[in-house]
């Protein structure tokens, strides 16, 4: 009786420390996985910004044209303020259309050359902000009053709440 | 005694192993059922990645078909969002997507068409795949028709007859594109079925009619379009009720771009003098329905296309 006991504490010892084993096993694997997944919603996150800054940069309402001929990397400075006005004045247009479009982020120019001029053209920024992420890009600012061009940065800082 | 005592042994191993075997297949499988929704999710990731990427670039180039390769999903639309499986994502309201209710299969088609009137208001994307066809009816064998249907790119699978009757033969989804201001005929009536619809498109009218049948027979649901960028989401719209709904979206996006420019013209014909002749009221912003609006979009688009002319003769800013 006694050895067959010990057979069975043997082999109840064996399959705890297998199972520990799996166990071990599992956590790690969980644990590089959520880095992995952690690791792709960074990324994903810069993505993000990258594509709110090629949606903003060629909404008509935004963009330089000449006669539906578009001009690259160029903001229509007449446009940039009549949109920002839009905006301001319908609360509908920034929560919920462009929201839709450019969710919780902050889009700005900053002019550089000739002049020093900031104009935010969409601000949703939340209140608990886990990370964010920020994309800039050179780009003309075109003022069609005077037809001429200055030089600025074109900044997005998209927010993960 | 001693053959018992082997017995009752023998007899609480078995049982034991059963009991363990019982239990780690129990632990195994746990995990197995746990990680499954996480594996269909990072199936569907990708594929919904790629949808959003293909939505966002609409605005970026147009006139220049994808093909788009996708792993063996079915993919839902509706005007408002798509799905895989049981995920989904909502479609922008900014963003005008014409596409079938349901994809199947390894290829998607994506085209982005531009819609101006004259000035530029937003890209349209038609989402489409290689086993959808679409047939262009003419009899009157017109020039416009052709105009149109060479717009539509040679990646999708469209034919054209000059001839007002056409058998259908059932072996894929088919789209009929009648176009004639007398009426559709009987006989394309009586084919419109599961996986056959059709529509009739009166261009000296700027109508496309709806056929769908329902309990009662064939209902004609009329509705208005507005260029050659609404003629072609009639005709990639599953239904009466899809065109529509993007036709609101697009009513909105007009309104929206219409008001910008409204005040840009006004900003421009204060810094210029009158002869450079800026007139913001072309830029109506407050349409409500395409139906009752369409005469004063055309009236602006015409004043527009004549007074940039104007404008650039005198050298003067473009207005749009």
């Amino acid at each position: 009786m006694k050895k067959a006991q010990i057979r069975m504490f043997e082999t109840i010892a064996v399959l705890f420390i297998f199972i520990l084993l799996i166990g071990f096993g599992l956590v790690f694997y969980s644990r590089m996985h959520s880095q992995g997944m952690f690791d792709r919603r960074e990324e994903r996150y810069e993505k993000h910004a990258i594509e709110v800054a090629q949606a903003a940069v060629s909404l008509p309402e935004l963009k330089c044209s000449s006669y539906n001929t578009v001009v690259s990397d160029c903001i229509d400075y007449l446009k940039a303020e009549a949109f920002i006005e839009a905006v301001s004045q319908n609360p509908g247009l920034k929560n919920e259309y462009y929201f839709d479009l450019f969710g919780y982020s902050r889009i700005e120019f900053r002019e550089i050359f000739p002049g020093g001029s900031v104009f935010v053209i969409y601000d949703f920024v939340p209140e608990d902000i886990v990370s964010r992420s920020t994309f800039n890009t050179p780009m003309s600012l075109y003022y069609p009053s005077r037809r001429t061009y200055s030089l600025g940065m074109f900044t997005v800082e998209v927010y993960e709440i | 005694m001693a053959p018992k005592k082997g017995v009752i042994e023998v007899q609480f191993n078995w049982i034991f192993i059963l009991i363990a075997g019982a239990l780690i297949l129990g632990f195994f499988g746990a995990v197995i059922m746990r990680s499954r929704p996480i594996a269909e999710d990072m199936l569907a990731e990708p594929i919904l990645t790629s949808m959003n990427a293909i939505i966002t670039s609409t605005g970026i180039s147009t006139r220049t078909a994808m093909f788009v390769e996708i792993p063996e999903e079915k993919i839902s639309f509706s005007c408002e969002r798509f799905s895989v499986g049981a995920f989904s994502q909502p479609i922008p309201e900014t963003n005008i997507v014409f596409a079938p209710s349901e994809t199947e299969g390894s290829f998607l088609i994506a085209w982005a068409f531009d819609f101006n009137i004259p000035h530029h208001i937003t890209n349209f994307l038609f989402i489409t795949s290689p086993d959808k066809r679409y047939v262009f009816l003419d009899p009157s064998n017109s020039q416009e028709v052709q105009r149109i249907y060479d717009l539509i790119p040679s990646h999708v699978r469209k034919q054209k007859f000059s001839t007002q009757h056409f058998s259908v033969d059932g072996s894929s989804e088919t789209r009929i594109v009648f176009f004639s201001s007398a009426g559709m005929p009987s006989g394309i009536q009586h084919d419109v079925q599961d996986g056959i619809s059709a529509i009739r498109v009166d261009t000296s009218s700027n109508k496309v009619y709806f056929y769908e049948r329902t309990d009662s027979g064939i209902v004609e649901k009329e509705a208005d379009y507005f260029g050659d960028a609404m003629l072609l989401g009639a005709v990639f719209s599953q239904d009466f009720e899809d065109y529509e709904c993007n036709v609101r979206k697009i009513i909105k996006k007009i309104n929206v771009v219409n008001r910008v420019y409204h005040r840009r013209t006004a900003r421009l014909q204060q810094a210029y003098p009158a002869y450079c002749y800026y007139v913001p009221n072309h830029f109506p912003h407050q349409i409500t329905s395409l139906s009752a609006s369409l005469p004063q979009l055309i009236n602006s688009k015409n004043l527009l296309e004549q007074y940039s002319r104007e404008l650039d003769k005198r050298s003067c800013p473009p207005v749009y």
